[in-house]
């Protein structure tokens, strides 16, 4: 297409764009005659067009007087806060209002208030470090009954801080529950403890756990110890009675590093692989195959 | 007589990458002894890519060109470029033809044009190159990924954060990354996510995984990404928060954020698309993506940031905005910051980690391509406004699909700058 013909037609696409933007109100979803939704609007048609300083401010103020009333409905205190988090993306800019920010949250991250703001507001306070969110979380996987969120969730949002240490309340959280979900969450932070090597390896060797639990443990294994991994899974890509979508994966996780000499020169899996590769009746574990081939 | 193709930036494969950029090149006889000059037609015998050529630098190439080549195999001259809308999909699917005057075919040689498209509709090809290269850099968590994550944390925030920097500071990362997974496959370039539209092909176990009812992203068995670690994290969290096949939950689709810089085309306000749709878009999920500190847990970030990435080159373009002298083309810090001024070095590829700066500088220099010199190894803020080569002529060797080369108004072919206003 000719350049100035293709400027033309977008051009044109703008000009139709910002007559019709004139003429309607911005992102709906929210009625303005709803308490609170007028902030919301506000703000939201305020990004239409460039924020002053007091603007920014006044804005950002008011967004926070929307998420901790009380009096008003989730959905527009949800959306305050979407709108919030979308600011402290600024970083320095936000800072003023951060400690404000956070004790709004802080009072929303308790009992009795609608499940998921509680939820929504204990994750941006986890991803902040917040200690007495943490405490929260912590609290509430020894002891169920006070939990603000499921297991999965609590794990998951203690995993933000990197510090937390949450590996004893993981091999806890694994052994007793019976939630799948809770036991996934609980091996995706084990990935750094040494301790939880035998655990991935002999989850990954038990054909009777399910796939997920066994896809982790192939991760986790190979994150600890890369070598332990490859000579298992060498043996699960070679067995045949064992599920395609698992021997997939542990060719895949090969894959993606292959810095096992061992592998590079060991003839027969390199031929395991070929095959594998040639066998389109073997969709996932054929397509792993093919990505590995270039490596050999 | 054969007759011989020359591009430069050719890798060490003889391999070359072309955007929608035009480069000079040229043609010439082999074992040259012809009388007079021969007379050749240059033009693309490619499938699927498509190259447009020229006498001149200039954004109105045609589909073919004749040469008279020197008898004595003296080269001549000519420009080459992508054809705007005619991407490659694999290495070699575009293809330089010389024919004679028989129509003979006296040269050929094949290309890339190699350009960011829109993630909804890669082909799976592609879709799967990106994919195995992008888990080749994490390599489940002891790559190279490791030092893009490190960049972004909340300690080095205000690095790209909150100030007028946050386009050029990010348009380096990503560009950082592409040439990471470059490296690793060289066909290979970041889609970008366009979260003003429904994107089911994206978030799908082919693609960038499905959320489960924990959002743990689920993908399908053996995918390059299915064993994704970053912080000693294993997997990838990240819940959607808007229908599959509607936007994300932004306020400003892309016309609108064309118009943020106001009737003056001012980048004082385009740059508030920090907040929406950037800021909008990470929010639009639950998860890691959602924090600052979190967000490159997520490889989605990148797709995410390279349409960030194409609205200010679309901006850029729509309004001819690429030159950093252009005063309406950059805005002053505010507040004042280093790392943010046109002429300031940024963190970390400039090494420096002396307050303000941060303390540590991962990942080394800007890495090095043969197919460009820009944006150098310590790349300033104001080496990133013109990835196209429309004011410099030389460019960042990366397009994107909907953002066409085309000469501003005080450039004529040829490349002579003519009185007038920017």
């Amino acid at each position: 297409m000719d350049v100035k013909d293709y400027r033309k037609s977008y051009e044109d696409q703008l000009a139709a764009a910002a007559a019709q933007r004139n003429e309607t109100a911005a992102r709906p979803g929210l009625s303005g005659a709803e308490a609170g939704g007028s902030v919301i609007r506000s703000f939201r048609n305020a990004l239409r067009t460039p924020m002053t300083h007091d603007e920014f401010n006044d804005n950002v103020r008011q967004l926070i007087a929307t998420l901790q009333n009380s009096a008003l409905t989730t959905q527009i205190r949800l959306a305050a806060l979407q709108a919030l988090k979308a600011l402290a993306f600024l970083g320095d800019k936000f800072a003023p209002f951060r400690a404000e920010y956070l004790a709004a949250l802080r009072q929303i991250a308790r009992p009795g208030v609608d499940p998921e703001l509680c939820e929504k507001a204990l994750e941006v306070l986890a991803a902040e470090k917040d200690p007495d969110a943490q405490d929260l979380l912590r609290r509430g996987l020894r002891d169920p009954k006070s939990a603000l969120v499921s297991a999965a969730k609590a794990l998951q949002f203690l995993s933000y801080d990197d510090h937390s240490n949450v590996a004893d309340l993981a091999f806890s959280i694994f052994n007793q529950l019976p939630d799948l979900g809770a036991k996934e969450a609980a091996l995706r932070v084990l990935g750094t403890n040494p301790k939880s090597q035998d655990l991935f390896a002999n989850l990954l060797k038990d054909k009777n756990q399910p796939l997920s639990l066994r896809t982790l443990s192939a991760t986790g294994l190979h994150l600890l110890n890369p070598q332990k991994f490859a000579d298992i899974a060498q043996q699960i890509v070679g067995d045949h009675s064992d599920s395609e979508d698992i021997r997939a994966s542990s060719l895949g996780a090969l894959a993606n590093t292959l810095t096992d000499h061992a592998l590079q020169t060991n003839s027969n899996f390199q031929n395991l692989v070929r095959q594998l590769g040639a066998d389109n009746s073997l969709q996932n574990l054929s397509a792993a195959a093919r990505r590995m081939l270039p490596k050999l | 007589m054969p007759v011989q193709i020359d591009i430069p930036g050719a890798d060490t494969q003889g391999r070359v990458f072309l955007t929608w950029t035009p480069v000079q090149a040229t043609a010439r006889l082999v074992g040259g002894t012809a009388a007079g000059p021969v007379n050749v037609t240059l033009s693309n015998a490619g499938t699927v890519g498509g190259v447009v050529f020229d006498a001149v630098r200039t954004d109105q190439g045609a589909s073919t060109l004749q040469l008279a080549v020197p008898g004595d195999g003296t080269p001549v001259k000519f420009w080459i470029a992508g054809e705007f809308q005619k991407p490659s999909s694999a290495y070699g699917d575009a293809v330089v033809q010389a024919t004679d005057s028989t129509g003979t075919a006296v040269g050929t040689k094949p290309v890339m044009v190699r350009i960011r498209k829109n993630a909804q509709t890669l082909p799976a090809p592609e879709r799967d190159r990106f994919l195995a290269a992008l888990g080749t850099l994490n390599a489940q968590g002891q790559g190279a990924y490791r030092d893009f994550r490190d960049m972004h944390v909340a300690a080095t925030s205000a690095e790209m954060h909150g100030n007028v920097g946050f386009l050029p500071w990010h348009r380096t990362y990503v560009l950082d990354l592409e040439r990471a997974l470059q490296a690793i496959d060289a066909t290979v370039a970041v889609p970008y996510w366009r979260f003003d539209q429904g994107a089911p092909n994206i978030f799908t176990q082919d693609f960038m995984g499905e959320a489960d009812a924990n959002d743990r992203v689920v993908f399908r068995p053996g995918h390059a990404l299915e064993h994704w670690v970053t912080d000693g994290q294993l997997g990838i969290t990240r819940g959607l928060r808007f229908g599959l096949n509607d936007p994300a939950n932004i306020n400003n689709d892309e016309a609108a954020t064309l118009a943020l810089g106001g009737s003056g085309n001012q980048y004082s306000g385009f740059h508030q698309m920090e907040i929406d749709p950037h800021g909008s878009a990470h929010t639009s999920f639950d998860g890691p993506i959602n924090f600052v500190p979190t967000a490159v847990r997520d490889p989605l970030f990148f797709m995410l940031h390279a349409n960030v990435d194409r609205l200010w080159a679309k901006w850029q373009w729509a309004f001819h905005r690429a030159n950093p002298t252009d005063q309406a083309a950059y805005a002053r810090p505010s507040p004042p910051r280093i790392g943010h001024n046109l002429g300031d070095t940024m963190w970390p590829w400039n090494l420096v980690t002396t307050p303000p700066r941060p303390r540590t500088a991962p990942g080394g220099h800007f890495p090095s391509t043969v197919v460009t010199p820009l944006p150098g190894a310590t790349p300033k803020v104001q080496d990133l406004f013109d990835p196209l080569g429309v004011i410099a002529a030389t460019t960042l060797a990366f397009a994107y699909d909907d953002v066409p080369f085309e000469l501003p108004p005080t450039v004529v072919a040829g490349g002579s700058v003519v009185a007038g206003d920017p």
